[in-house]
């Protein structure tokens, strides 16, 4: 090399990068006077750069700044957490814990499945549940209102079961007042 | 809620991902980890210790309460660096700045007013010579730093004493490479000139 090194080349030294055409300029700064004392300069200011300390701020910062910080925790960690603490600790207990939710989950899994492969065996089982139901209900409709009632229930129709099932919210709403009321005054001459 | 690691070994992604769930220690431990390399930044570029304290903990308050926002394809320090050296050009850009020496406020009007002002660094062994001209050379860094331009001023502090590299300031800047490469060159150039007479 037959000139001076140029300011990018200073750099490229000062920055001790390896890369290609450093070797030629590394080997002109050990014949070259000048541009060795110029490196020595460069380097020896940047060191001084270097060596500058960090600067501590007051002993409060990390508070102060805290304050205005608002540190909340997300549903979906709140979640997790949650479900998490709901896992118990114990191993033998987490185990079984596991065997018994598999071997529920798989139970009405299967049950589901067999159910959807016999649709009419299901239709059929939910029809004698409704029959019975259906009966036990009239049953115990006669045994409180007499067979009258409810046979004149059966041939009224909509508009008598509408009437009877009004009359039945009124009174069940003078109940619940009424009941309410009588607590208070029960609590407030309770008091001292 | 599960233990907590050992926070002071993990690296800032990880420290930021418990930040993320609301983890009040990972937040102090970022603050730890970055209050004297921010705090030390922003004091260089303002030259006023309580503004630099209102200006870090403003930039600190920034970062930390957009934690949810951080993308992780980019380094911590970098988007805090960016934020700080923002707020910092944001400031100065509003009000013309006096210098300050490290030995206190020159607004102190008592010796105890100017020892609470000082800026305290971190010690090392040293003889009272030697301190003395440690402090006078630092002085004269610390002179020369901050007569830069508020640009190349924080290239500079970010490559020579936070030691990013070319590529993580130009990001952190958001600055071309080319520039960041110029405005250091610059710096370095007018910094040799400003410490001729000291060295």
């Amino acid at each position: 090399m037959n000139r001076h090194l140029l300011p990018d080349e200073f750099d490229l030294l000062v920055d001790e990068e390896i890369g290609f055409g450093v070797p030629e300029l590394q080997a002109h700064v050990k014949e070259c006077d000048r541009c060795r004392v110029e490196l020595v300069s460069a380097r020896a200011v940047m060191a001084h750069i270097e060596s500058l300390p960090h600067l501590a701020p007051s002993p409060l910062f990390t508070e102060k700044v805290m304050l205005r910080v608002n540190v909340f925790e997300p549903w979906h960690v709140a979640a997790m957490n949650t479900a998490r603490s709901l896992v118990p600790r114990h191993r033998p207990v987490r185990i079984a814990l596991g065997v018994a939710l598999f071997t529920s989950c798989f139970t009405l899994t299967t049950m589901a499945l067999w159910i959807a492969s016999r649709f009419d065996s299901a239709v059929l089982l939910a029809g004698m549940v409704y029959d019975s139901a259906a009966s036990a209900a009239l049953g115990m409709l006669t045994a409180i209102m007499g067979p009258r009632t409810v046979a004149a229930l059966q041939t009224g129709g909509t508009a008598m079961a509408l009437t009877l099932a009004s009359v039945m919210g009124v009174v069940a709403v003078i109940s619940f007042f009424g009941l309410r009321r009588a607590t208070r005054v029960i609590a407030d001459q309770s008091r001292p | 809620m599960p233990p907590l690691p050992d926070l002071a070994n993990l690296p800032d992604a990880d420290v930021v991902l418990l930040a993320q769930q609301g983890r009040d220690a990972a937040f102090r431990e970022l603050l730890r980890r970055y209050e004297r390399p921010v705090f030390s930044l922003v004091f260089r570029m303002v030259r006023d210790r309580d503004t630099a304290e209102d200006l870090a903990q403003e930039s600190f308050i920034k970062v930390l309460n957009n934690i949810d926002r951080y993308r992780p394809e980019f380094k911590f320090s970098s988007w805090l660096f960016k934020i700080a050296n923002n707020v910092a050009i944001d400031h100065l850009r509003k009000r013309t700045v006096d210098t300050v020496s490290l030995e206190g406020s020159r607004y102190a009007t008592t010796t105890a007013e100017a020892e609470s002002t000082a800026i305290p660094v971190a010690s090392k062994d040293q003889s009272a010579l030697e301190e003395m001209e440690s402090r006078e050379l630092g002085g004269a860094i610390e002179k020369a730093v901050a007569a830069l331009r508020p640009e190349y001023r924080a290239c500079i502090l970010l490559r020579h004493v936070e030691d990013r590299s070319y590529e993580e300031i130009a990001a952190t800047l958001d600055l071309p490479l080319g520039t960041v490469k110029t405005y250091i060159h610059r710096a370095r150039h007018e910094l040799r000139k400003a410490l001729e007479d000291v060295r």
